[in-house]
């Protein structure tokens, strides 16, 4: 109570700012809480999983809180969120879902949400993250989520389809970001199955153990140095955020880059992705907000809902700076950008 | 009416058979043709959507979560503005994504059934509005993961069909009109002579109503000599005279009885049959020369008017199918050309620049596996840069430059950079024409199959048999014998002759009832005795004349090829009929489950044989044939309504108790009612009409159901055998009929099945012949020669066609080896000529690994076959009737029968087995060498007897 007195004027503010479409609720009389914690600011999945509760009608007051890239901030937006009372709390990113909902190990300390129902979404790889069980049953009885991905066996596929030559595949890692970490051990594992051989080299971490953006192009000549037919640029915000300066270093070098982020194809200069859009990701997160707030679901029966619309995406400039071609083949299906 | 009438009216009869035959099944067999193309020409668009997608597959993602799979599926449809929709569904029939902008939740049913049917990736189907044309797409592990289906509305196709039909129809009537007046000019001319003898019934017709009138027919045998009578001078010359001698008989026997018509007539009615009991007897054969001699005449010319008129139709059919199917052809192959364009433009646009174009080679050469008529596909920009295939004329394609137009441009921007090269593979396109004249020619061979038993049997019923009862009533009254009479129901001067004659007959018995009545009333012994001479010497008796009931072969002609096509209707797709069935043994295996209503069928067939012919004796084989013809009628129509796999089962078994029934009874009728003599050729006739009825409806089965759908094959199934129980009904004599040529012997034992086999020769010619036989049939033709030519690459028409061949060279070769039989060669000869004929050609064909060598073994198998048939039944009537006279032959032949069942279903399995192990050569290898050494050892088995074993029987 005393939380709500001191930050009353905040939470009106708020509810001006965030949420114009909360009186319109013909279902339930009193506005849901949503508290939504981020990474690195509202982006297309935000903003979709915000049309989403607007196009669906229902009263809600959303919350939005932005780590900006900061670990640290994590525990107060999860005392924040339970001194509010909310009734949902979304998180976006595996190292904000890691931070909010914690591990399954994490269940039942205050330190983290076990008490409020959470969705997660843009999570790389939530079973190897141990936030959940499995996509099926979760094992948490407050959290359920969504996920954006193509397993990494398409992905490869997609590498041997375009280029059937494939043989080492390189990636970049830090060991900052957990997820990267993992995406880095299942592709060591995947390699072996699928008989083709990776080159992970660990960013540089700088003096704040994050990794530094000069560190990239440096790792790239390792990566060329080491005759690698294709990089992967995938669960790193680091590298993410630095998609740019990453994929044109890449191209630089005359290696290929496969992402599963297909804005890295879209709007920077990565080869080719099997992905889905963030759009997509966020309209998803909704459907399981609206389960659990209108539907009454408990969240630990829902199951993670898969994001079902992929597409083959080729950046044809990309291809000719790298004298790369897409199949005929390929063409066919492909959705081709410049 | 007179004869030339008659003629005129079955000759026109029949060739309005052949010709509404011949047009109906070209009419659908031109639909099927033209439906199979449209549905071709969609497959393209099918199978290339199919592509890629199978891309995606491979990469591990459903066709679900292709987000641009609707954009793929638009683009396809837009190659052709016709089609009505492109889905793509799951296995379930589920449709995840749709051009439909109504988005059906689900394929038609019948969509999902031919999917989940199909054999191969591609597959068709068609409903009563709709064409409907797939492809499958099948994940690494090979299994069909989803399917694309291209929807078609059949406007187009019912337009384009209607215009043939009507055009076929047109010309059918036109050669109707044609033909039957040929045929009036042709037998007025050729019966000129006939006709001017037969009307000289009239005037023998009112000698034998007036006698008194006298020296007429005197008159007119004088008449006769001067005139030219044509071929029936001699016949009618020597009925006038029996004809006299009849006369003279009668009125002796009638004042000898002391008794005139005056005081006769008006006593009785001639008429009434449910009067005073009266024996009946049937005069086996009676073939009179006359009959023959008609029949000999004019079956030439009945066979050159029909074989012509279908000639002439099958002729101008072909052209208007082609001319109707040709611009399909055109259709396809500009159609792979507008697909493999758009791909290679969808590149070229995408930024490829043509001369990097990647994979564009693999893409033509899996395109040019998939659809076999393009020979070669070249990219060209002046020279050649990209191509797969080996370059071609073009035939049907599209021609690359015209008028300085090229066909397949290739744009950058508005610039042409270059042109699509697509060659159609002429070899290809003259093969599918060549599977068209076949099917064309097959259908042609059906009608005239059909036509040729109608033939027969209208011959037979309107013009040689009022002879045959005319002259033989004739000839028995000419030597003083009264006893018979017979009955005729028309009005001609034959019938009126046929019907006074048996007039006379009662009139005679009457009279001598009534002296009988008179002499007893006074007890004169010395009248007793004379009248009892008049009796014995005119066959006179106090009850009514016995009536003649004459029997032929032809009575069952027609009926068995009506029912043997009928159940042979379904033989094509009987198979898919079952696998499309519910199935509540679905824990059996499905090749099982597929094989049990054929297992049923074989299995009532087989226990049929032993009891076929004591039945018949017991019931006769008039109630008999109906009886088996009910059976199958409910077997056809149960099959109508099934809609599982045990129905099916049962009621398959149902008809194949119907149809062992029918033939056997068909076969013990050809021995019970036909002379000794004519008995091997009678049988021949018997295999070649059995056989021409499988033929007609294995050729023709396929077709029907595509065009009818399945399940009312066996309404016309059904409707065919109705038609042959109403001939069954109408032509055989509705009593018991004596075996005429071989009667058991009163002592003869009717032992069990294996009792025949203490005889050698019964041993000899069960196990080198009959058996060996009957597993070529089984096993061979039934299934291991479907599978090994598969195996070498024939395609299914192909298959068909070959098979047909067995079953074609039986119906043309056992009538005529059997012929020969009856004077000049041994049966037991032709029998193991046979044997060892079908034993070579198998080796043959096992040892020369091609089609070729198949087609050979099968024509040599079909010959052999054909030459074995007839013989072998006789041969063992033969021991019937003499080494084995004790057992009877309900016994012999009971015991021939089921072994024969047996051994072929025993011999099927073991084949079945050894093509598992050993593969088809080796199997096939192994029934020749079966065969072969079985006719070998019989032959000299019946070498060893100093004599042909079917000539110390005749001694």
């Amino acid at each position: 109570m005393k939380y709500l007195k001191t930050h009353g004027t905040v939470l009106i503010m708020m509810v001006a700012l965030y949420l114009p479409f909360g009186n319109s609720n013909a279902q339930t009389g009193d506005a849901f809480t949503i508290y939504m914690v981020l990474w690195r600011g509202c982006e297309e999945a935000c903003e979709s999983f915000k049309d989403y509760i607007a196009k669906k009608n229902i009263n809600a007051e959303l919350i939005i809180r932005d780590a900006d890239r900061d670990k640290s901030k994590l525990p107060g937006f999860v005392e924040e969120a339970r001194a509010r009372r909310t009734d949902l709390v979304v998180t976006w990113g595996t190292s904000v879902t890691r931070g909010i909902a914690g591990t399954l190990a994490d269940q039942g300390k205050p330190r983290f949400v076990s008490d409020i129902p959470l969705v997660f979404m843009a999570v790389a790889d939530p079973v190897g993250s141990q936030i959940i069980e499995s996509y099926e049953n979760t094992g948490r009885e407050n959290v359920t989520g969504t996920r954006n991905r193509v397993p990494e066996v398409v992905n490869i596929n997609t590498i041997r389809s375009y280029y059937p030559a494939f043989k080492r595949l390189g990636l970049l890692y830090n060991s900052y970001e957990n997820n990267s970490v993992i995406k880095a051990k299942e592709l060591k594992d995947l390699s072996k199955k699928m008989n083709f051989e990776l080159v992970a080299l660990e960013l540089e971490p700088g003096a704040d153990g994050k990794p530094e953006p000069e560190s990239i192009l440096p790792a790239i000549e390792k990566l060329k140095m080491a005759a690698v037919d294709f990089i992967y640029l995938g669960s790193s915000s680091f590298l993410d955020v630095h998609r740019d300066l990453f994929t044109k270093s890449a191209v630089d070098a005359g290696i290929p880059v496969l992402s599963p982020y297909e804005r890295l194809v879209r709007n920077s200069h990565a080869l080719l992705s099997v992905a889905a859009r963030y759009q997509d990701v966020g309209a998803l997160a909704g459907r399981q907000a609206e389960s659990i707030l209108v539907g009454k679901k408990k969240p630990g029966n829902l199951p993670v809902l898969s994001v079902d619309q992929y597409a083959y995406v080729v950046n044809m400039t990309t291809a000719r700076k790298l004298n790369m071609f897409p199949s005929v083949e390929i063409l066919q299906i492909a959705e081709t950008v410049e | 009416m007179s004869i030339l009438w008659r003629s005129w009216i079955t000759f026109t009869a029949i060739i309005a058979t052949v010709l509404i035959a011949l047009a109906v099944l070209s009419s659908l067999q031109h639909n099927a043709l033209y439906s199979d193309l449209i549905r071709q020409r969609l497959s393209v668009i099918a199978q290339t959507s199919a592509d890629s997608f199978q891309s995606v597959v491979k990469l591990g993602l459903p066709i679900s979560m292709v987000r641009n799979a609707s954009e793929i599926l638009s683009r396809a449809q837009q190659t052709d503005p016709q089609i009505s929709a492109i889905h793509a569904f799951n296995p379930s029939g589920i449709i995840v994504k749709t051009t439909d902008p109504t988005h059906p939740g689900n394929v038609p049913r019948k969509v999902a059934q031919a999917q989940s049917l199909a054999d191969s990736d591609k597959w068709s189907v068609e409903s009563d509005s709709e064409l409907y044309s797939g492809a499958n797409i099948s994940n690494a592990q090979g299994a069909t993961v989803a399917s694309i289906v291209v929807v078609y509305p059949k406007r187009e196709f019912d337009a384009h069909s209607t215009t043939v039909i009507r055009e076929i129809a047109l010309t059918s009537l036109g050669l109707l009109f044609i033909f039957s007046v040929a045929a009036w000019l042709l037998l007025r001319l050729r019966l000129a002579g006939a006709i001017r003898a037969l009307s000289r019934f009239d005037s023998l017709l009112s000698a034998i109503r007036y006698p008194d009138r006298g020296a007429q027919p005197a008159r007119s045998t004088i008449e006769l000599t001067s005139a030219n009578l044509g071929f029936l001078r001699d016949d009618i010359e020597i009925m006038e005279r029996n004809l006299q001698r009849a006369n003279q008989n009668y009125a002796t026997a009638m004042n000898d009885l002391g008794s005139t018509d005056a005081i006769l007539d008006g006593t009785f009615h001639v008429d009434e049959e449910n009067g005073e009991p009266h024996q009946v007897i049937v005069a086996s054969n009676p073939d009179s020369s006359l009959a023959r001699l008609i029949a000999r005449k004019l079956m030439p010319w009945a066979g050159l008017l029909i074989i012509g008129s279908a000639l002439v139709l099958g002729i101008l059919t072909i052209g208007t199918v082609s001319r109707s199917i040709q611009p399909e052809f055109s259709n396809r192959t500009t159609l792979m050309g507008t697909v493999i364009n758009q791909n290679i433009q969808r590149a070229v646009s995408a930024g490829v620049p043509l001369g990097k174009l990647v994979g564009a080679e693999k893409y033509f050469g899996h395109f040019l596996r998939e659809f076999p008529e393009v020979g070669y596909i070249g990219v060209a920009t002046g020279r050649i840069i990209l191509e797969a295939g080996k370059r071609e004329e073009n035939v049907y394609g599209p021609r690359r430059a015209s008028k300085g137009v090229v066909a397949y441009p290739i744009m950058s921007g508005d610039e042409q950079i270059g042109y699509i090269i697509i060659d159609v593979d002429k070899g290809y396109i003259a093969r599918e024409f060549e599977n068209v004249l076949l099917d064309l020619a097959v259908v042609a061979l059906v009608s005239i199959l059909l036509a040729f038993e109608v033939l027969v049997v209208m011959m037979s019923t309107s013009l040689t048999a009022p002879f045959n009862r005319l002259q033989h009533l004739v000839a028995l009254q000419a030597n003083g014998d009264f006893s018979s009479r017979i009955k005729t129901g028309g009005k001609s001067a034959i019938d009126l002759i046929g019907m006074s004659l048996s007039q006379r007959a009662e009139k005679l018995h009457r009279a001598f009832t009534q002296s009988l009545a008179r002499i007893a009333s006074v007890n004169d012994d010395n009248r007793m005795q004379s009248l009892n001479q008049l009796k014995s010497t005119f066959g006179l008796s106090s009850q009514r004349p016995n009536l003649m009931v004459f029997s032929y072969l032809n009575d069952i002609r027609l009926p068995l090829f009506l029912f043997a096509a009928a159940d042979s209707l379904s033989l094509a797709f009987f198979p898919l009929f079952t696998r499309a069935a519910d199935n509540p043994l679905s824990w059996v295996d499905l090749g099982v489950v597929i094989s049990l209503p054929i297992a049923g069928y074989l299995i009532a067939i087989m226990g049929a044989s032993p009891f076929a012919r004591p039945l018949t004796v017991r019931f006769g084989h008039h109630k008999l044939l109906l009886l088996a013809a009910v059976v199958s009628i409910l077997a056809h129509l149960g099959l109508f309504i099934s809609t599982n796999v045990i129905e099916i089962m049962l009621f398959r078994t149902m008809g194949g108790l119907g149809y062992g029934v029918f033939t056997l009874v068909c076969q013990d009728y050809v021995l019970d009612v036909l002379p000794k003599e004519q008995r091997t050729r009678s049988l021949g006739s018997y295999s070649g009409i059995l056989c021409a009825g499988i033929f007609s409806g294995a050729a023709m089965g396929g077709v029907l159901a595509d065009r009818l759908g399945q399940a009312n094959v066996f309404l016309l199934s059904t409707f065919l055998v109705l038609t042959s129980s109403l001939l069954i009904y109408y032509l055989l004599p509705s009593r018991n009929i004596s075996p005429v040529t071989s009667t058991d012997s009163l002592d003869a034992k009717s032992g069990s099945i294996w009792t025949p086999l203490r005889s050698q020769r019964f041993l000899f010619l069960l196990l080198g012949i009959v058996i060996p036989t009957a597993v070529l049939s089984q096993a061979f033709i039934s299934y291991v020669a479907a599978l090994y030519l598969h195996d070498l690459g024939a395609s299914a028409a192909d298959i068909g066609r070959v098979l047909m061949l067995f079953f074609l060279m039986i119906t043309l070769m056992a009538p005529a080896t059997a012929r020969l039989t009856e004077s000049r060669i041994d049966p037991a000869l032709v029998v193991a000529l046979g044997g060892i004929l079908c034993g070579v050609v198998l080796l043959v064909g096992a040892y020369w690994g091609t089609q070729l060598g198949m087609l050979i073994a099968v024509w040599g198998a079909g010959i052999g076959q054909g030459m074995m048939r007839g013989p072998q039944v006789s041969i063992a009537m033969s021991l019937a009737e003499g080494d084995l006279a004790r057992l009877g032959s309900n016994a012999v032949l009971g015991s021939l029968r089921t072994f024969e069942r047996g051994g072929s279903i025993i011999g099927l399995i073991m084949i079945a087995l050894l093509s598992s192990h050993h593969g088809y050569p080796a199997a096939i290898a192994v029934m020749g060498a079966w065969v072969l050494l079985g006719a070998i050892f019989y032959a000299a088995y019946c070498a060893m007897q100093s004599r042909p074993v079917e000539t110390r029987i005749r001694d």
